[in-house]
């Protein structure tokens, strides 16, 4: 009775830290397994999983001394049905009608969704923390160039070209260079002429196109994807455990100057 | 008229044109927000779902089909409009 107990206890400790390391391997280059919020739906995915794992080693071993070995060879293929079913479960939430593809795999599926989720939800919490939206332009613009150096600092060699670090810094400081332009006092004309130029170049340019007649949405929407594009290179700052990176501290707080509500663009 | 099969020897491009408009989605959805004032819970009471769902939507990455971005357009009760147009750079007409 003693060695069955202990049986049941070390298969569910060992099945524990497969669990917790195939998980991981799961999760790679998602982030924090164990994050504010995800960490309870990681916690629950391993118990189910490693719960699961022991009965269903268990019950193996009794069946096995029961059922004639041909049984389990017409039962273990239907694991290609079921691998459907999962595969019907892990469709996005918006998309399902119903939680019935769930029952098959014991609700892992459901879990493993909220788990990404969860995961989800920490990143961008922590790419959001670190872009003030009260920064003014240069504060921005600065902040975005230290993190953009951080992160091609800490980023190995080989995974800096598929970031496309460059590529994002470089969309960062056109957008903002724009917003200046504006901001500057710019003719309505000259920043049509500017964004035509720069549409040539960048194709994106072009979704600027339908406020080339309202200068102070146009600056605002540029500073918006400006932010934006700094969370996404954040966003990988995150996927690859840069967690203690630190927020940009080279600007103190104080109102943006010159803010696009205050545009009073040359007649 | 026929299309040129320029596309496939471009194949990044294709792949960096996915990316880009995916990433064009994603910013005008979170410009709408933030013109409206709505929040990541806003959306997700309005969607069904939870934050963390919208999270992964607004993170840009994964692959938005047209029935999520449906959702999202039909809980911020907004229109979605596209336009299809030539390119001058890819597609050269008949062959």
């Amino acid at each position: 009775m003693a060695y069955g107990l202990l049986g049941i206890v070390t298969t569910f400790g060992l099945a524990w830290v497969s669990a917790g390391v195939f998980l991981a391997l799961r999760c790679h280059r998602e982030g924090r397994l164990f994050g504010p919020s995800s960490r309870w739906w990681a916690l629950a995915a391993v118990a189910l999983t490693s719960g699961t794992s022991t009965i269903a080693a268990f019950a193996g071993v009794a069946l096995m001394r029961v059922v004639p070995p041909f049984v389990l060879g017409i039962v273990v293929p239907s694991g290609l049905w079921l691998s459907n079913i999962e595969r019907i479960g892990r469709r996005r939430p918006e998309e399902r009608h119903g939680r019935i593809p769930e029952v098959p795999t014991l609700g892992l599926a459901l879990l493993l969704d909220r788990l990404h989720q969860a995961m989800a939800d920490d990143r961008l919490t922590w790419c959001e923390s670190r872009v003030d939206q009260m920064w003014n332009q240069d504060q921005l613009l600065a902040a975005a160039r230290y993190y953009h150096a951080a992160v091609k600092e800490r980023l190995p060699t080989r995974e800096r070209r598929s970031a496309r670090l460059d590529a994002r810094i470089k969309a960062i400081e056109g957008r903002l260079d724009m917003v200046r332009f504006i901001e500057d006092g710019a003719s309505a004309a000259k920043v049509r002429a500017e964004l035509r130029a720069r549409a040539r170049r960048e194709r994106r340019y072009e979704r600027y196109e339908r406020y080339r007649d309202d200068l102070m949405r146009l600056a605002a929407l540029l500073r918006h994807d400006a932010e934006q594009e700094l969370i996404r290179l954040l966003d990988i700052a995150y996927r690859f455990r840069f967690y203690r990176l630190k927020g940009y501290a080279g600007a103190t707080r104080e109102p943006r100057v010159g803010s696009v509500a205050e545009l009073r663009p040359h007649p | 008229m026929a299309l040129s099969r320029r596309g496939k020897d471009r194949p990044s491009s294709v792949d960096e044109e996915t990316i880009g408009l995916q990433q064009e989605v994603v910013d005008e959805i979170t410009w709408y927000m933030r013109e409206h004032k709505v929040t990541r819970s806003d959306l997700a009471g309005a969607m069904g779902v939870s934050p963390g769902r919208v999270s992964q939507i607004l993170s840009g990455g994964e692959n938005l089909t047209l029935r999520t971005l449906g959702s999202v357009v039909a809980a911020l009760g907004a229109r979605f409009e596209i336009t299809l147009r030539p390119d001058d750079d890819f597609v050269t007409g008949a062959r």
